[in-house]
C-alpha cells in the first residue's frame, strides 16, 4: 500500500527524533548509573571502614584486657592459691565489663582446661580441654582466638595463657567467651539498614552473621580486619553492601521522568511533521492530481497549475512540456498506425487469393492421390488375383500331368507354380509396403517359406536368416525373389532325396555400396560346370537366375560347395541404409 | 648357683616442685629420701627383700598439676605412699583426692595446718615437719623476747597464708597482751612488698612476721636493707624462705638486717653423732656431702630421711604394700631413732604429727647461707 511523503516525513522525523532521545537517554542513563555506583560504593566504602575501624578497635580492647588481665598477678596467683581464692578472683573477674554490657564469660582454667573459677563463680563452668586449645595456649604457650557456633550463634572465644613466674610457663589460661553479633552490632550505625546498608560479617570459614535477607543483586565492598593477634587468626572481614535496587532507586525515578518526556517529545515532533508534511506535499498532490486527470482522461492537453516557487514548479514545467512531446509523439503514431493498417489489408486479400488456389491444387492433389491409391490398390488385387488363377490353373494342370502319367511334365509345371507363388510372395510384400522398399531378411524369409511350403509332411527343412537393416528397391525384390524361389526349388529337390531333413543358412551383409547375400545349404552341392561359371547344361531355373542377377540387378553370382552348395549373390543397394 | 631373680621393687612417689626455678627444698627432700633408701635397701629392703624405689612427678608448684600427679600415682602398682614438697597450697588441695584413691602423703615440708587437719577419718595424711600454728607460735614468742609486742605481718594470698593467719588468731586469744598491728596480703609474683612494709611499719609494728618463700622473702630483705637504719625493724620469717637458695638472692642484704627464720633441725649442733656418722656415710656416697654446708634446705632432707625410715618400718609392719594396712602400720611404729630426734611412736591414730612444737627453734642466715640456731 503505497504511502505519502508527509506520512514518510512524520515517519523520519519520528524515527529520527526517537533515536536521538533513546541515545542521549542510553548515554543519560549508563552516565548516571557509573555516577551513582560509584558515589554508592564509595559511601558503602567508607562504611564499612568506619564500622571496621569501630569494631577493630572493640576487638583490640578487649584482647588488650585479656592480655592485662592474664597477667594479673590476682589472676597468677589464683592458680596457685587453694581454698579461699574465690574471695579474690571471683570479684576480679566479675568486674570485667564488656561495652554495651554485653554479656560475656570469663573463666580461668588450670592447664588442663579444667575451669578454676569464672566471672559467673561456679554456677557456671566450662571445661576448654579441647586439643587445639591447650596445644596453641599451654603447650606452644601463645594466645588463642576462634569463633564458636552455639546454635545459630557464633561466639567469639580468646584464650590467654596465664604464666607463673616461679617456672615460667604457662600454668593455667582465661578464657573469655562472648557472643560476636551483639559486639558487631553495637559497632553499626544507630538505626542499621536506615540507609538500605546491608552487613555481613565473614571469617576464615565463611560468613558468620548477616543483615541480609536478599542477597541477590548487591553491590559491597569489603574491609579486612587489621586486629592485632589473637584476633588476626579469625581473618574477619566485614562487608557492606546495598542491594541494587535500593541503591538504584534514583535512577529508575529519572527513568521515569526521561521517558515521560521523552514520549511528550515524539508527541510534539509526530504533529508538527505531519503538519509540515502536508504543507510540504500540497503541490505534490495537486500535480498527483492532475497527473491522474490526464491518466485517467488520456488528455495530455491538460496543462498543471502549481502556485508555489520551489522545485516542485519546476517539476510542473518539465511534466507540461513533457505532456506536448507525449501529444507530438502520439499523433506520429497514430499517422504510422493507419498507413501501415492499409498497407496490411492489401497484403492480406493478396493472400486470401494465394489460399484459396492453393487449397484448389492441395484438393486436385488429393484427389489424384486418392485415385492412383485406388488404381494401385485396384492392380495388386487384380495382380495378385491374376497371379492366384495362373498358380490355380497351373495347379489344374499338374493336377492333369499327374493323372495322365506325365511325371516329366508335371514337374515342370509345379517349378513353374513355386516360381510363380515367388513372385505371388513378392507381390503381396510389396503391396502391403505400398511398394516401398523391403527389408531383405524379411524377404528371404518369406520367398523361402512359401517354397517350403510344398514339402511333404515327413520332412523337415531348418532355415535361418541373419537379421539386417538392408533394404532393396521393388525390382531387387522381384529379382531376388525368383532367385531364392529358383535356389530354394533346388534345395529342396537335392537335399532331400536321401534324407528327411536339411537346413538352408541365409546371410545378408554390405560392404561399402554392394550388398552380399549368402544362401547355403547342406544338400550335395552344384555340379562342376556350374562351379567353373558354366551355366549351359543347368536347368532353366538356374540360367535364369544368371540371367535375373547379372542383367536385371547389374550383380553377380558365385556358386562354391562348401558341406552343400553355396550360393553368393552381390549386387549394388539402391536404398540408402537406415540411419543408425 | 642361679642368681636369684630381681624382687620387684617398692614404691615410694615425691611429687615436688621440680621445675620451679629457685626452690632447692625438693632437691633436699628428694636427697633425704634416696639417702633412706640406700641404708634401707642396702639393710636388706623390705618385705622381705623388695628394694625401695623413688618415682618423681613434678608439680611445679601449681595445685592443679600436683592432683593429676596424685591421680597418675595411683595407678602405680606397688605404691605405698607420696611425700609432699614444699608448697602447702598443692598439698592442701592435694588431699580430697589422696583420701579418693587411699594414698598416704607425707608432708616432709608443708606446713599448712589443715594438710593434716583435714577432717577425713581414716586419715591419709602425715607429717614429719612443722606446722604453721607451731612455726607462728614460735616466731611470735621470738619476737616478745625481741621486746616487740606488736608486729605487722606479710602473708601469701595463698591458703598457707590463711592457715598462718588462722594460726596467728588463734595464738593471740592466748596471748593477749600481744597484739598485730596489721595483716597485709601479698600476691605471689609481687615486685615488690616494700608498700606493704611501709603499712606494717606505720601502723606501729615493731617487728615483721614473713610468711613467705624464698623469691618475695629475698625482694623484702633488699627492699628493707635499702631504708634507713631507724626503718629497718627486725624480720622474723616462716621457714619458706630456705627452701631455696636464699643467701644467693638476697646477696649482701641480709647481712643488713635483722632477720630471723624458723626451723627444726640444724645439722651445725646435732648430737645423735653416730646417726649423723651414718647419714653422712649414705649421703656423702650419694650426694658428695660431708659436712652441713653442703645440705641445700636442710630441714628437708632431714625429714625426708626420717619419715622414709619410719615408712619402711611401717610398711615391714604392714607386710604388705597395700596403702591401707599401711596407714594402720604407720600409727603403730614405735621407738624409731632418727636423724632429728628419737622417735617413741612418730604417729598415732590421733596425731599424725611426727614432730612437736618443741622440736621448733629460731635460727639465723650465716652469709655464707648456712643456717645456725639462735641461742636465746
Amino acid at each position: 500500500m503505497p504511502r505519502s511523503i508527509a506520512r514518510k516525513i512524520s515517519l523520519a522525523a519520528l524515527s529520527l527524533t526517537m533515536a536521538v532521545v533513546l541515545t542521549l537517554g542510553l548515554a543519560s542513563y549508563l552516565f548516571t548509573r557509573h555516577t551513582l555506583k560509584e558515589q554508592i560504593e564509595e559511601k558503602l566504602s567508607f562504611e564499612a571502614a568506619l564500622v571496621s575501624h569501630r569494631l577493630e578497635a572493640r576487638l583490640d580492647n578487649i584482647n588488650n584486657d585479656m592480655r592485662n588481665m592474664s597477667a594479673n598477678l590476682i589472676v597468677v596467683n589464683a592458680l596457685i592459691d587453694s581454698a579461699g581464692r574465690e574471695m579474690y578472683v571471683e570479684p576480679f573477674l566479675r568486674s570485667y565489663r564488656l561495652p554495651r554490657n554485653i554479656p560475656c564469660l570469663l573463666t580461668l582454667c588450670d592447664f588442663s582446661g579444667k575451669p578454676i573459677i569464672s566471672c559467673k563463680g561456679a554456677e557456671k563452668l566450662r571445661q576448654y580441654s579441647d586439643e587445639p586449645l591447650l596445644t596453641q595456649v599451654i603447650t606452644n604457650q601463645r594466645p588463642l582466638a576462634r569463633l564458636e557456633k552455639k546454635g545459630t550463634e557464633s561466639h567469639l572465644l580468646i584464650a590467654y595463657p596465664v604464666f607463673y613466674g616461679a617456672t615460667g610457663k604457662a600454668e593455667g589460661f582465661l578464657a573469655l567467651e562472648l557472643p560476636l553479633i551483639p559486639l558487631v552490632s553495637g559497632c553499626l550505625p544507630d538505626v542499621p539498614g536506615r540507609d538500605g546498608h546491608i552487613f555481613k560479617l565473614s571469617g576464615a570459614s565463611g560468613e558468620i552473621w548477616t543483615t541480609a535477607k536478599d542477597r541477590t543483586s548487591i553491590l559491597s565492598t569489603t574491609s579486612r580486619f587489621k586486629t592485632q593477634a589473637p584476633l588476626d587468626q579469625l581473618a574477619l572481614t566485614l562487608t557492606v553492601g546495598q542491594s541494587t535496587r535500593q541503591a538504584y532507586a534514583p535512577l529508575l525515578t529519572m527513568t521515569a521522568i526521561y521517558l515521560a518526556i521523552g514520549a511528550m517529545v515524539l508527541v510534539l515532533v509526530l504533529g508538527i511533521s505531519r503538519a509540515m508534511g502536508k504543507k510540504l506535499t500540497a503541490p505534490l498532490v495537486a500535480l498527483t492530481k492532475t497527473a491522474n486527470q490526464v491518466t485517467k482522461h488520456s488528455d495530455p492537453t491538460s496543462e498543471i497549475t502549481v502556485t508555489s516557487l520551489d522545485e516542485i514548479t519546476q517539476l510542473s514545467s518539465s511534466i507540461n512540456t513533457m505532456l506536448n512531446r507525449l501529444q507530438e509523439s502520439h499523433d506520429s503514431l497514430e499517422q504510422r498506425v493507419t498507413d501501415r493498417t492499409r498497407e496490411l489489408q492489401a497484403l492480406n486479400e493478396k493472400l486470401a487469393e494465394e489460399v484459396t488456389e492453393r487449397s484448389l491444387a492441395e484438393a486436385k492433389t488429393r484427389e489424384y492421390a486418392e485415385t492412383q491409391a485406388v488404381l494401385l490398390r485396384e492392380v495388386n488385387h487384380r495382380v495378385k488375383n491374376n497371379l492366384v488363377a495362373i498358380i490355380s490353373m497351373l495347379h489344374q494342370e499338374e493336377d492333369r500331368a499327374r493323372e495322365k502319367g506325365m511325371r516329366e511334365y508335371q514337374i515342370r509345371v509345379q517349378e513353374v507354380v513355386w516360381r510363380v507363388a515367388g513372385l505371388l510372395t513378392v507381390h503381396r510384400l510389396l503391396s502391403s509396403s505400398e511398394w516401398k522398399p523391403l527389408p531383405l531378411n524379411q524377404l528371404c524369409e518369406s520367398v523361402i517359406k512359401e517354397t517350403l511350403k510344398g514339402l511333404s509332411a515327413s520332412r523337415t527343412m531348418r532355415l535361418s536368416v541373419s537379421p539386417s537393416e538392408i533394404r532393396v528397391d521393388s525390382d531387387q525384390a522381384h529379382s531376388l525373389a525368383m532367385v531364392l524361389n529358383e535356389l530354394s526349388t533346388n534345395t529342396l529337390k537335392y537335399a532331400l532325396r536321401e534324407r528327411d531333413t536339411a537346413s538352408i543358412a541365409v546371410s545378408i551383409g554390405q560392404q561399402d555400396n554392394i550388398i552380399e547375400l549368402t544362401y547355403q545349404d547342406d544338400g550335395p552341392g552344384f555340379p562342376e560346370p556350374l562351379l567353373r561359371g558354366d551355366f549351359s547344361d543347368s536347368g532353366i531355373g538356374l540360367t535364369l537366375v544368371n540371367g535375373l542377377i547379372t542383367r536385371n540387378m547389374q550383380g553377380t553370382i558365385t556358386l562354391t560347395n562348401d558341406n552343400g552348395g553355396v550360393a553368393r549373390i552381390t549386387f549394388p543397394a539402391t536404398v540408402p541404409e537406415p540411419a543408425s | 648357683m642361679a642368681a636369684e631373680p630381681a624382687k620387684k621393687p617398692v614404691i615410694i612417689g615425691f611429687d615436688a616442685e621440680v621445675g620451679h626455678t629457685t626452690s632447692t627444698s625438693d632437691d633436699a627432700i628428694r636427697m633425704g629420701i634416696l639417702t633412706a633408701i640406700s641404708e634401707i635397701n642396702a639393710a636388706g629392703g623390705v618385705l622381705g627383700g623388695r628394694p625401695l624405689e623413688l618415682v618423681i612427678k613434678d608439680h611445679r608448684s601449681v595445685p592443679a598439676r600436683g592432683i593429676k600427679n596424685i591421680e597418675e600415682f595411683a595407678e602405680i602398682p606397688d605404691l605405698v605412699a607420696v611425700v609432699g614438697g614444699k608448697f602447702s597450697p598443692v598439698m592442701q588441695e592435694e588431699v580430697p583426692m589422696v583420701h579418693e584413691k587411699k594414698i598416704i602423703l607425707f608432708s616432709a615440708w608443708g606446713a599448712a595446718d589443715n594438710i593434716v587437719d583435714n577432717g577425713h577419718t581414716p586419715n591419709y595424711c602425715f607429717r614429719l615437719s612443722l606446722k604453721d600454728s607451731w612455726a607462728i607460735q614460735t616466731m611470735l614468742n621470738h619476737a616478745a623476747k625481741k621486746g616487740a609486742k606488736r608486729v605487722g605481718v606479710l602473708l601469701p594470698t595463698t591458703g598457707w597464708g590463711r592457715s598462718c593467719e588462722k594460726a596467728i588468731k588463734s595464738y593471740l586469744i592466748t596471748h593477749p597482751e600481744r597484739s598485730v598491728t596489721t595483716v597485709q596480703w601479698y600476691m605471689w609474683g609481687d615486685k615488690s612488698l616494700l608498700d606493704k612494709y611501709e603499712a606494717a611499719r606505720n601502723s606501729g609494728a615493731e617487728a615483721i612476721i614473713l610468711v613467705a618463700n624464698e623469691i618475695e622473702g629475698s625482694i623484702l630483705v633488699k627492699e628493707v636493707a635499702g631504708l634507713p637504719w631507724e626503718k629497718r625493724l627486725p624480720i622474723i620469717s616462716h621457714w619458706g624462705v630456705t627452701g631455696g637458695d636464699f643467701t644467693k638472692l638476697t646477696g649482701e642484704a641480709i647481712s643488713q638486717i635483722d632477720f630471723s627464720v624458723v626451723q627444726t633441725y640444724s645439722f651445725f649442733d646435732n648430737h645423735r653423732e653416730q646417726k649423723l656418722k651414718q647419714f653422712y656415710k649414705t649421703a656423702g656416697q650419694l650426694f658428695k656431702i660431708s659436712k652441713p654446708e653442703d645440705i641445700p634446705s636442710p630441714v628437708g632432707m632431714a625429714h625426708a630421711y626420717d619419715l622414709t625410715h619410719i615408712l619402711a618400718l611401717a610398711v615391714n609392719k604392714a607386710g604388705t604394700t597395700g596403702r591401707v594396712r599401711i596407714r594402720e602400720a604407720l600409727e603403730q611404729v614405735r621407738n624409731y631413732d632418727g636423724l632429728i630426734k628419737s622417735y617413741p611412736r612418730p604417729f598415732t591414730a590421733e596425731d599424725h604429727e611426727a614432730l612437736e612444737p618443741g622440736d621448733l627453734f629460731m635460727s639465723r642466715f650465716r652469709n655464707d647461707g648456712a643456717i645456725l640456731r639462735i641461742r636465746e
